[in-house]
């Protein structure tokens, strides 16, 4: 009996397995993150036609920077489709293939063509939006697509493609395709468009069925698989593991894949490796590292590990049983750490997630950018003596930080109280120009604080405090009139307006 | 490779735009006044950022843009940063031109926002700064505060800065084609003083953005330099084109 499996580009398909006549297969298909987000149709297009010892499929990824890639998508998968299976043993008679199959892709494009011209906007699109989709809708939709027939009564092959989603064929010893047709072979220029046809080199091959112990196709949104997938098919935990997680990378795609057996079926409910336990996650403040450790597992090639963060997650992996990474290389707002062991191409489940506390990042850095003199300098972040700190745009300092910073502080002002007592020890104000700034030195006992102001805004608000053991800088009033005025109450410093004028 | 992190939403990447409205911007350059021609190739910039973004007929938020015009102060056009899908919605703002010319206040505002904004940033691509201009600056020499500008990053790399020097015979030939151009090089004799000092402000071009410019249809040398000569409209515009060469998917 026929049977015409055309994916919904609107729903998430589930790895899915049929036992066909002749050939088994599964798919599989996804829309990416921000197009589950918006609930709109996803670019990829899948149609299977399989019936005895023929099977023919047409996978499609639409170009998204075209009009409504999905367009073409859909219309290719199921129109080429369709005449691949029509047209199946002439075409494998054929040693023209590249001009028959050229010949219907650039006559499609009447048809679809006028999917596009009818394709409506939304009615509350704005006008930039709405300008530039009409602008799309004169240069056509596009897609690239993997095409297959496979007949086991004649025992041949014909593979046709254009774009850079993967045909990938295995042979009794392992991957063939590169052999074949080397690893140039999926362009992403390539593909097919509703308004010119062709654009790029269509590709085709024939091979006997007898050389193909499996066929994998999937589009680009699956493109981890390239690395992790070399020898064996993956398990539907693994697969579907993959598919799911992809959704949360920054480079989330849509995704469809198909794989084909002739004849048999694989064992596809692999035992997974174990997972690694007892994961243990700390931060270094010293060295500003994230250090994760698990218990060891046997039997395995890698690990993978996983960075939460509100966006999505981030994978990286590693061979030893434990992995530090910069605090600042980690995404904003790092929430947890979770891992999982790789051994023979299938994956383990997920360990369970590790909660972490990343510090603010501004907190992290070792140094901020201060005022000095109208130019920026860079200070080291932990002698700053307190106070407001004149940072602009960066964060204070998280209390937690401060906590610390207490102690320190008050010893430095001792220290400095000290220092000043030794060099004015005749009790009068010295005034040091530095840069722009007017320094003074406070005698020791002189109970008449200052008030910092900065002498680019001259706002008044703000307080400014050069981190220097040798000195504090301030900016006197004019009239040296004023009351004194308690601007800031940390228990560290007191800052007042001067009631003199510091003499030259 | 540096600079080959793509834009996309959870990713997005940052251009920060800042235009002089000074007086001389209403001179003429091909029948139109300067400021016209930069509105004009802004737009069409913009646009061609939600080409790249709209999957379907939605905007996915993978640029996001912050606008400073400036003449003797500095406005910020859009209150801060915004996705590329809010200023779709806004759409290309008005400006008029106003007196002096002070650079580097513009660009202590990019400073700033960049130090509020580059701890966020971690994974994206790195922040790109365009900036037009027509003339010298009035005021302090900014290229101390570019220098600074372009030593800070991310780990895509350094904060990359753009020139786009609107001026007349800035060069030794005319450029008929901007697709045929291989842009300005380090080596390239630049007629005029203030263009030689932004060339030395401009970033050398990334080979993932040639790229991204390639696809454009401009074929600029490994060895371009960041500062576009807008001698005329078609420059102007090319040099709008650059700022938003970052590499997306396809």
């Amino acid at each position: 009996m026929l049977k015409v499996i055309s994916l919904d580009q609107n729903l998430e398909t589930p790895v899915s397995l049929v036992s066909g006549d002749y050939f088994n297969y599964r798919f599989a298909y996804a829309r990416s993150a921000d197009t589950i987000k918006s609930d709109t149709t996803g670019q990829d297009a899948l149609t299977i036609r399989e019936e005895g010892e023929r099977i023919a499929f047409v996978l499609c990824d639409g170009v998204s920077q075209s009009f409504y890639g999905n367009l073409a998508a859909r219309f290719l998968a199921e129109e080429l489709n369709l005449w691949l299976w029509e047209n199946a043993d002439s075409l494998l008679n054929s040693n023209e293939i590249s001009e028959v199959f050229a010949g219907f892709l650039n006559r499609s494009t009447e048809n679809a063509s006028r999917i596009v011209s009818s394709q409506s906007l939304p009615d509350d699109v704005a006008p930039m939006l709405r300008a530039v989709l009409e602008k799309k809708r004169g240069l056509g939709s596009e897609s690239t697509f993997v095409a297959g027939c496979l007949d086991a009564g004649r025992r041949e092959t014909l593979f046709a493609w254009m774009g850079d989603s993967r045909l990938r064929i295995w042979g009794i010893k392992g991957e063939i395709d590169r052999n074949i047709f080397g690893i140039d072979a999926f362009k992403t220029q390539e593909r097919w468009s509703t308004s010119k046809g062709l654009v790029g080199d269509l590709h085709f091959i024939k091979i006997d069925l007898d050389q193909i112990h499996h066929v994998m196709v999937y589009s680009d949104g699956l493109a981890r698989l390239d690395a992790k997938i070399r020898m064996n098919s993956p398990s539907n935990h693994t697969l579907s593991q993959i598919i799911a997680e992809s959704g949360r990378l920054a480079a989330s795609d849509d995704i469809s894949y198909l794989e084909i057996w002739p004849g048999f079926f694989p064992d596809l409910q692999k035992t997974s490796p174990k997972a690694p336990a007892h994961l243990r996650v700390k931060t270094q403040p010293n060295n500003h590292q994230l250090v994760a450790s698990w218990n060891k597992v046997n039997h395995v090639d890698e690990f993978e590990i996983a960075i939460h963060h509100p966006k999505g997650w981030q994978l990286f992996t590693t061979q030893k049983n434990s992995w530090e990474i910069a605090i600042r290389s980690l995404p904003i707002n790092t929430s947890a750490v979770s891992i999982r062991s790789w051994s023979d191409e299938n994956a383990s489940d997920w360990s369970r997630t590790q909660p972490v506390s990343i510090p603010d990042p501004s907190s992290m850095n070792s140094t901020i950018m201060v005022r000095d003199s109208g130019l920026y300098r860079e200070q080291d972040q932990s002698i700053i003596m307190g106070g407001d700190i004149y940072a602009p745009g960066l964060n204070r300092p998280s209390k937690r930080h401060r906590s610390w910073l207490l102690p320190v502080l008050v010893l430095i002002e001792v220290g400095l109280i000290c220092l000043a007592s030794l060099v004015l020890s005749v009790g009068t104000n010295k005034i040091i120009p530095a840069d722009g700034w007017i320094s003074t030195l406070l005698p020791f006992g002189q109970s008449s604080p200052v008030q910092v102001i900065n002498p680019d805004s001259h706002d008044r608000q703000e307080k400014k405090f050069l981190p220097s053991a040798t000195h504090i800088s301030i900016f006197p009033t004019q009239t040296g009139t004023e009351k004194p005025k308690q601007i800031d109450s940390t228990p560290a410093i007191q800052v007042f307006t001067p009631i003199v004028s510091p003499e030259p | 490779m540096a600079y080959d992190i793509l834009a996309t939403s959870q990713t997005p990447a940052l251009i920060i735009y800042a235009l002089d409205v000074s007086g001389s911007m209403e001179e003429r350059l091909d029948g139109r006044t300067r400021i016209e021609v930069v509105m004009d190739a802004l737009s069409a910039a913009l646009q061609q950022i939600v080409f790249r973004c709209t999957k379907g007929g939605q905007i996915s938020p993978r640029y996001r843009i912050a606008m400073f015009a400036y003449s003797d102060q500095v406005y910020d056009i859009l209150n801060g940063v915004m996705t590329i899908d809010q200023v779709a919605n806004l759409g290309v703002p008005e400006l008029s031109t106003m007196r002096a010319t002070n650079t580097d206040l513009v660009f202590r505002e990019v400073e700033r926002l960049l130090q509020n904004e580059l701890p966020h940033l971690n994974n994206c691509p790195a922040p790109l700064v365009c900036h037009m201009t027509d003339g010298e600056f009035n005021g302090a020499d900014p290229e101390a505060t570019v220098r600074r500008i372009m030593t800070m990053g991310n780990s895509d790399g350094k904060v990359l800065v753009e020139n786009i020097f609107i001026s007349d015979g800035l060069l030794n030939e005319r450029i008929i084609d901007p697709t045929n151009w291989q842009g300005v090089t380090y080596n390239t004799h630049l007629k005029n003083s203030y263009a030689n000092k932004l060339r030395a402000m401009s970033s050398p071009l990334p080979e993932s953005y040639r790229i991204m410019m390639a696809e454009s249809g401009y074929n600029l040398d490994p060895g371009a330099v960041m500062m576009l000569p807008g001698m005329s409209p078609e420059l102007v515009e090319m040099g709008f084109v650059m700022s938003m060469s970052t590499p997306v998917s396809q």
